[in-house]
């Protein structure tokens, strides 16, 4: 099969006779650069395109051929016949003056300074981050009032949609994250015990997975679990509505989207985190007690008794307060995030993501300002 | 007029979900350079249709031959057939992560990929300025557009390999009836400048008065009639009678007749 091929006569009277088959299909597109070197050498003289060789053009051809002539001044008048082409078909002719009607051109965008790039984009990111935080802070504010106009008439709440979300979002999580308790109890109590032995204080252990358990770990893997699980989940569920105008008919129906979509959702975490927090630390205390009993000689009864003794109260309520402000913070930042989606796909997998992200870090920064709070009071 | 050589042969052609039968037995031949408006109630199938005979959708049995070469049983390779082909989909289905131009530029690259960087932006834009729209588009994302500029970004993308065939799916769909009407000249102009054959799947009638050279009308399972407009409405089929016969069918053969003579 030929391929598209031309040759030139420079000079004074310069001519570019084409042959075989002008289509994107059969290689025009790599003569491209040497066409353009040609036509630099040609400017302001008057150019003949010969087309008796060519066997097919399509409109990238074409396209070549017009952007070559008018470079070199040949401007074909709308109505006019073709200026400077010789020994053209009419089908050719056609595709020839469409070309010229369409010729568009665009000089490929310079770089810029690859340095200054990375200047701008620190500076919108911390421009970004800044906006991002008052944002999130305007949401909660729009949430705690939606929440005190709910309480205020109740015909607004949604108690079904509340089940619903604690059903999906709670329940549902049950098994995962009491399993993951559990091990981590177990992890816990086998290698602090490793460390203790060697100052003969295994007992200690007990101490120890009671403290870590009660105090942080319940708590604090149940919100990571939730984050991921149900944070993200309310970003996409939201954030599709959102895609497909669901919400804007909602609001064009009067339906406030804060008490049908958001509210329930705040509520259902803010109840569901908690009890979910208070099974977890109970299956992490059991997976310490298992491993006691079966690796360290602990027996069940006096893990029970130095558990009651020593783990006073204290601990367990420091770790339980904590779970219902996680679990607003994730249901909040999911929320928002999906209210915030706008336009495109792409953009609903972004704003999943940072959801997550989002939702995960405040809740170790909650967590850890917690810590100094709790150390401050000397709880 | 001699007799035309047929782009699309469609034989026997079964397609079934389940057990729904959604086509049976369906024949259908598309001409060299016409325009084919493929019409039918809902759920008869026309998208379907379309998406077997570009081989997105493999059908139970049957046979299919796109220019040549037989796209079922499955002989020729995807590659082979996308390039002769271009598909406009129903909302144009553009990469939402790409610009216009990227979006023209995305099958040029995949195909071609000897092509320069200029040479590619020149061929989207003459491509776009082809679809009628202006120069500054090109930078722009598709969330930017509204529905009649996607539905022209998406024809220039189809276009962009300048293709043998067009398949629409319902092209004119969502636009108010200037657009639809201007998209109407611009698929005519572009069959007869470009040589392009076009088969399009359509609900408006004006779109069938004006553009299409033959209609296929898709009913119980067949393509039951597939001729020129004057012969399809002369059909006494109850479908089509209701079809060309009701107020909107009646208003837009008579804006046509009008046109026609004026």
């Amino acid at each position: 099969m030929t391929s598209a091929s031309f040759e030139v006569v420079k000079g004074d009277h310069p001519r570019l006779s084409a042959h075989g088959p002008w289509t994107i299909a059969d290689g025009v597109a790599a003569l491209d650069s040497k066409i353009r070197a040609f036509a630099q050498t040609t400017l302001d003289k008057k150019l003949t395109i010969d087309m008796a060789g060519v066997e097919a053009l399509d409109t990238v051809g074409a396209m070549i051929l017009q952007r070559t002539m008018q470079a070199c001044g040949g401007r074909t008048q709308e109505g006019q016949p073709l200026a400077g082409f010789v020994n053209v078909t009419d089908h050719h002719e056609t595709l020839l003056e469409q070309a010229a009607g369409n010729l568009i051109s665009c000089e490929v965008p310079q770089r810029p300074n690859s340095a200054l790039i990375v200047l701008e984009r620190v500076g919108r990111a911390t421009d970004d981050i800044a906006e991002e935080v008052l944002n999130i802070l305007s949401f909660v504010g729009q949430v705690v009032s939606r929440i005190g106009e709910n309480i205020r008439h109740p015909g607004h709440f949604r108690p079904t949609a509340v089940v619903h979300h604690m059903e999906t979002a709670g329940l549902n999580a049950l098994f995962i994250v009491g399993l993951m308790s559990f091990l981590i109890g177990a992890v816990v109590a086998f290698m602090g015990a490793t460390v203790l032995a060697e100052f003969g204080a295994e007992v200690f252990a007990v101490e120890l997975v009671g403290i870590s358990v009660l105090r942080e770990f319940g708590v604090l893997l149940t919100a990571i679990l939730i984050a991921g699980r149900s944070g993200s989940a309310f970003t996409a569920a939201i954030g599709s509505m959102k895609l497909r105008e669901e919400i804007d008919a909602m609001r064009a129906m009067g339906i406030d989207p804060m008490d049908a979509l958001v509210v329930p959702r705040v509520i259902a975490l803010l109840l569901a985190v908690p009890c979910l927090a208070f099974i977890a630390s109970v299956l992490g205390l059991m997976g310490g007690g298992v491993v006691c009993a079966l690796a360290l000689d602990i027996p069940p009864a006096l893990f029970m008794a130095r558990t009651q003794d020593i783990i006073v109260i204290d601990n367990f309520v420091v770790g339980m307060v904590k779970a219902p402000v996680f679990g607003f913070a994730i249901a909040v930042i999911g929320c928002y995030q999906g209210m915030m989606v706008e336009a495109s796909a792409e953009e609903l997998g972004r704003r999943t993501t940072i959801s997550v992200v989002q939702s995960l870090f405040l809740v170790i920064l909650a967590d850890a300002l917690f810590a100094i709070l709790f150390m401050e009071l000397d709880y | 007029m001699a007799e035309q050589k047929n782009v699309i042969e469609v034989r026997d052609l079964k397609n079934q979900f389940g057990k729904q039968v959604v086509h049976d037995d369906l024949d259908l031949d598309v001409r060299e350079r016409e325009i084919l408006g493929v019409v039918g109630g809902s759920g008869t199938g026309k998208s379907v249709l379309l998406r077997s005979i570009v081989g997105l959708q493999t059908p139970k049995d049957g046979q299919i031959h796109v220019l040549g070469r037989q796209i079922f049983p499955r002989k020729a390779t995807a590659r082979e057939i996308n390039e002769d082909i271009g598909i406009l989909f129903q909302d144009g289905a553009l990469f939402s992560s790409m610009t216009v131009s990227e979006n023209v530029m995305a099958p040029l690259r995949e195909h071609h990929p000897e092509i320069g960087d200029q040479l590619a932006q020149e061929i989207a834009g003459m491509k776009l300025s082809l679809s009628g729209l202006s120069e500054g588009v090109g930078g722009k994302m598709p969330s930017e557009l509204s529905g009649g500029m996607r539905k022209r970004v998406a024809l220039a993308r189809a276009m962009a390999l300048d293709p043998r065939i067009l398949f629409l799916d319902e092209p004119t769909a969502g636009l108010d009836p200037i657009g639809a009407a201007r998209f109407d000249e611009l698929i005519i102009s572009l069959k007869e400048n470009l040589g392009l054959t076009i088969f399009m799947v359509t609900h408006d009638l004006d779109s069938l008065n004006r553009a299409c050279d033959r209609v296929a009308v898709l009913a119980e399972k067949k393509v039951i009639v597939n001729a020129s407009l004057d012969e399809v409405r002369r059909s006494n089929h109850p479908w089509i009678g209701e079809y060309f016969g009701g107020p909107r069918g009646r208003a837009a053969a008579g804006a046509n007749l009008a046109s026609g003579a004026a």
